[in-house]
């Protein structure tokens, strides 16, 4: 369980980066958290890793314009730990908590989990849901990807093998908005057997304006279920309402059977978890009105 | 002040927790080699070749070793048993190769790193057959046959107590199945030889280092005193380490023919897929008991799982020649016919983990004891107290000959229940179920042979265990005891609880004594070594006689200093003076710098006569989530007797280590292989290993009838916890859902289902 030989580099910049990844069969190295293991048991043998840790530029949580910008080697520990995205992207706040343990946190990259893209971690659903946008710097200048065309199969991703993703950028919340994560997973740490990132918006009045349900582990890339929410928006998100949303956009799942737990398993999971997640969700932007109202 | 008794620090945690334990990896040497081993990545196959042309040239690679360029015999555990076919293991596999993971050739390089490279550049010749993997299949007809033989069915025992059992009038019949299960220890094996004159000294990761020594001597063709075995710090065992395995001949062979030193750690990987698995167990069984829940006959039949080997020494009798013996558990029952087979298959061979055979026979008997309340309609409690063999009945000669030495079985099952509010449970069951919350309540008793000696092995035909054990206590010049033994401390904190034991049997200071690591060239000791729960009693046993020798030896040699008959003496801290006279008295320092040398070196063996009896009971009280299937264990309680206490923080960490690895293999573990006998979970991303998050707090009450069987009173503690957790968790589940679990793991998917249904029958039962 040693990697099989690999050159190394840990360029200080972002052109470093690039020009190292150019060569044939280079792998960034991000926090290694997946990657390494997976070079111990030579599942990957890449010729060359250029480790990205040490570039100063693509660690930083700034909010400029309202908008959260994370650049890429960024901790998870990190997000785990900022007031600032505890207060505003509560949901990212949330989800971090359950990956892995609190070394792999501090070890692991927001950008390293995103690029990896294991339909069965928390970040790349939870991107997906916050409606995020990828920087992605290539040879001849940056270029921006959204969540949702950033992920492309299994451990398959927009970035091509000379690119590197440098940052996300999350959009501002408005008030009004509520949000859930939950997620099961055999042991605490371990990925999950299934999990559900909810991002609700709601008017005045309480009527859903957004919904975003993204799943985890329902199949070979993390999913936004786009039944689920086009029959929450224009509703009250009662019980009900939920209720009627979350076993039509369940029929349609296919999700992936494996050594624990089969498809049919994963659904219900997925089912009871969306169910509760949408009722948590609906609460805490009820909530996060009124506390505004009451503010002014 | 005795110090047996007291929770005096662990002496091994200081060196540890500062990373300055001394491990197989931190020993090195100049010139050190290092093995890897290639091992075949198919199930089952005819070996045509092995070419290592490639591996050979890689710089840094001194030789690649195939079983051809080896050739030493077979490792055979020295079984004689009339029921058991002989399962001779190839040191690299010969001709064949029977399951995925087993050694084919070795690479030694002047770097781990080089010989890891270099082995993937060997290339193995070979034509695949079937594999066997399950022994529903080993055992029909036209199984391929994983050795040599006429059947896959290495060991076949019958017993019965007569033709015909009694009968009913209840009469259940169920199938309980144990998967696979692994010892998974912190550290993996290890060992690292040096040629040393004409001989090797080795240091090996090991339970058994004599074993290991007279297994390399052997083998190797060398005498017995030409093969020194040390033991370093060993980062935990569970009986995975109780054995010889063939990596570690090969390489003490390495090390004396190319004359330098080389080392073999083993890696998670290869810890998952060749060292030894364990349980892996279907038993057929049909229980009898009369309308008021009293057992008539059990008539069982048991089927092992043994993988493609068995282990050094133990051969594969161990869950098969286990398990069936303890089915019967602490009840009176006259009336029991099994049948056992150890049945081959294309799979890791099966070896010893904590417990071997009695977790699954404490399954079987506790399952069934419920089943029979169930079909009775006798209070669970009561029927398992109409059964229990009462403490006035013991000593008790079971049906299949163990000696229950001690012990008040029902006294820890009402304690157990007391301690887990068993009487007010059901309304609070109720009561959940209709807010749609499933709680169970589950409880299981149990009962363990410990501290097994030469005559039981003997009489299993494992004529590769010593059975006894030896220490060596000398009180040096320098008025320090010190003392070595037989059995290495792995983890259970023996470096401690012998220095307590020989404080007291000396009356001396416990700071005067020193427990030294395990080292087969001191004092010629011979002995069996730490597995089954037999370090206090078989190793507390030879230090107490030890002790006695030397006891009489110092105050012998007092009595002339200090003019005084020997029975006026007393030893006291770290001086011998006359009773009742406080000024005279001469210091140990002083006896041993004045006495000749050896005079108080001393070597003493105790041979335990009967296994000891260790018992106790286990309840809990779980909640099943109906979506997820997951079981929540809300309160677990422990009661046991294991005899008198050294050290009770260690006892209570035994206990508590025991009980996570019992939940481990109720809930979590499971070593799963495809029709093509690949190991599914062959990582531990795979294999569930709970971790702290999934381990609740225990809470453990003590028991103690004394018994005659121990010299130093203890019963053992090492494995008992492991007995019952599959058992109390099966039944509370069970409760929890109103259906049988009668295999483990749980799993998560099946209940589930079957929580579903519960809380479906029961919205039924409200409309």
């Amino acid at each position: 369980m040693k990697p099989a030989p690999f050159d190394y580099i840990a360029p200080t910049d972002i052109s470093g980066v690039l020009d190292a990844v150019a060569v044939e069969d280079a792998k960034i190295l991000a926090g290694g958290q997946s990657l390494v293991p997976m070079l111990n048991f030579r599942l990957a043998r890449p010729a060359l890793l250029v480790d990205i840790t040490r570039v100063h530029d693509l660690r930083h949580l700034r909010r400029v314009d309202g908008r959260l910008h994370i650049g890429a080697v960024t901790t998870h520990t990190d997000v785990e730990h900022s007031p600032l995205v505890r207060e505003h992207w509560p949901l990212l706040s949330d989800a971090v908590r359950h990956i892995g343990h609190s070394q792999i946190r501090n070890a692991g990259t927001i950008g390293g989990s995103l690029a990896h893209a294991d339909p069965a971690a928390e970040l790349p659903a939870v991107m997906l849901a916050l409606d995020a946008q990828m920087t992605i710097a290539t040879g001849s200048g940056n270029r921006t990807v959204p969540a949702r065309d950033f992920f492309h199969g299994y451990l398959q991703t927009a970035l091509a093998p000379d690119e590197l993703l440098t940052e996300i950028v999350l959009p501002h919340l408005p008030t009004g908005s509520g949000a859930d994560f939950s997620e099961i997973a055999r042991r605490s740490g371990d990925f999950a057997l299934a999990g559900v990132a909810v991002q609700l918006q709601t008017s005045t009045d309480g009527i859903c304006t957004s919904a975003a349900v993204a799943l985890i582990g329902a199949g070979p890339v993390p999913l936004r279920s786009h039944a689920a929410e086009q029959r929450l928006i224009g509703s009250e998100l009662t019980s009900g309402d939920i209720a009627e949303c979350v076993q039509s956009a369940c029929l349609g799942l296919n999700p992936p059977a494996d050594l624990h737990g089969s498809a049919d398993y994963r659904r219900r999971i997925l089912a009871a978890q969306m169910q509760a997640g949408l009722e948590r969700a609906a609460m805490l932007a009820t909530a996060d009105r009124r506390g505004h109202d009451h503010a002014r | 002040m005795p110090s047996v008794g007291r929770s005096l620090p662990r002496r091994e945690d200081r060196p540890l927790l500062q990373g300055r334990g001394r491990f197989v990896d931190d020993i090195d040497f100049d010139g050190t080699l290092h093995a890897r081993f290639v091992r075949s990545s198919v199930a089952h196959a005819l070996l045509l070749g092995v070419d290592s042309e490639e591996a050979r040239a890689v710089t840094g690679v001194v030789t690649v070793v195939d079983a051809a360029e080896l050739a030493l015999p077979p490792l055979l555990p020295p079984i004689d048993n009339p029921d058991a076919l002989p399962v001779p293991r190839p040191l690299l596999a010969t001709g064949k190769i029977r399951f995925a993971g087993e050694a084919v050739a070795v690479v030694v390089a002047d770097s781990p790193y080089v010989a890891e490279d270099a082995a993937e550049l060997v290339a193995i010749d070979l034509e695949a057959l079937p594999a066997v993997t399950t022994t529903a299949q080993a055992l029909r007809d036209d199984a391929p046959r994983v050795h040599d033989q006429p059947t896959n069915v290495m060991y076949d025992k019958r017993f019965s107590t007569g033709d015909e059992l009694p009968r009913g009038p209840v009469v259940i019949h169920r199938t309980f199945s144990s998967s696979r299960q692994t010892a998974l220890p912190m550290e993996p094996r290890g060992l690292l030889a040096r040629p040393h004159g004409d001989g090797l000294e080795i240091w090996a990761s090991t339970q058994s280092p004599h074993m290991l020594a007279l297994a390399v001597a052997a083998g190797l063709g060398l005498a017995e005193d030409q093969v020194r075995v040390m033991v370093p710090d060993v980062g935990g065992g569970f009986g995975l380490k109780a054995h010889a395995y063939p990596e570690e001949l090969v390489v003490a062979a390495l090390a004396r023919r190319l004359g330098r030193p080389v080392k073999w750690v083993e890696d998670r990987a290869e810890n998952l897929t060749s060292s030894c698995h364990a349980r892996g167990q279907t038993i057929d069984v049909t229980v009898s008991a009369d309308a008021d829940g009293v057992l008539t006959s059990i008539d069982a039949d048991v089927v092992v799982d043994m993988g493609a080997y068995g282990v050094y020494a133990h051969g594969h009798l161990l869950e098969a020649g286990g398990t069936p013996s303890m089915i019967p558990g602490p009840y009176r029952l006259r009336d029991y016919r099994f049948r056992s087979r150890a049945v081959a298959t294309t799979k890791v061979p099966l070896g010893a983990y904590r417990g071997v055979g009695l977790p699954v026979a404490t399954f079987v008997h506790e399952r069934a004891m419920d089943l029979v309340a169930a079909e009775t309609g006798v209070d669970r409690a009561e029927v398992r107290r109409r059964n229990l063999l009462r403490a006035d009945e013991l000593p008790y000669t079971s049906v299949t000959g163990q000696r229950y030495d001690s012990g008040d079985y029902g006294a820890a099952l009402d304690t157990a229940l007391r301690e887990i509010r068993y009487s007010a449970f059901a309304e609070e069951q109720a009561e959940a179920l209709r807010a749609g919350r499933l709680l169970g309540l589950g409880f299981a008793v149990y009962v363990e042979y410990s501290a097994v000696g030469s005559s039981v092995f003997a009489g299993r035909g494992m004529l590769g265990l010593a059975g006894y054990d030896e220490a060596n206590v000398v009180l040096g010049p320098d008025g320090i005891v010190r003392v070595w033994t037989t059995l290495p401390s792995a983890g259970q904190g023996i470096t401690t609880t012998f220095a307590q034991l020989t404080a007291d049997e000396l009356s001396v200071d416990v700071e005067l004594v020193e427990v030294r690591p395990v080292d087969t060239a001191v004092g010629r000791l011979r002995g069996n070594g730490t597995f089954a729960s037999r370090s206090a009693v078989s190793g507390g046993g030879a230090i107490r006689v030890s002790c006695e020798e030397l006891r009489r030896r110092l105050l012998e040699d007092a009595a002339d200093v200090l003019e005084a008959s020997p029975a006026d003496l007393e030893i006291v801290s770290d001086a011998v003076r006359v009773r009742g006279a406080g000024t005279s008295s001469v210091r140990l320092v002083d006896l041993a710098a004045a006495a000749a040398p050896d005079r108080y070196d001393v070597v003493r063996r105790h041979d335990p006569e009967h296994p000891v009896y260790p018992y106790g009971a286990h309840a809990c009280r779980v909640e099943v989530d109906p979506v997820s299937g997951f079981v929540r264990i809300l309160d677990y309680v422990v009661v046991e007797d294991c005899g008198r206490i050294i050290n009770p923080r260690i006892a209570l960490g035994q206990t508590h280590g025991a009980v996570a690895q019992g939940i481990a293999g109720a809930l979590y573990e499971e070593l799963s292989y495809d029709e093509h006998g690949q190991l599914q979970t062959a990582s531990l991303m795979d294999y569930l290993v709970p971790t702290a998050s999934e381990v609740p707090p225990v809470q453990v009450e003590h028991m103690h009838v004394p018994t005659s069987a121990s010299l130093v009173g203890a019963k053992g503690v090492g494995e008992s916890g492991t007995l019952a957790p599959g058992a109390a968790l099966a039944n509370a589940v069970a409760d929890a859902l109103g259906a049988e679990c009668n295999s483990t793991p749980l799993h998560p998917t099946v209940i589930s289902d079957l929580a579903r249904a519960r809380l479906a029958r029961t919205a039924e039962g409200v409309r």
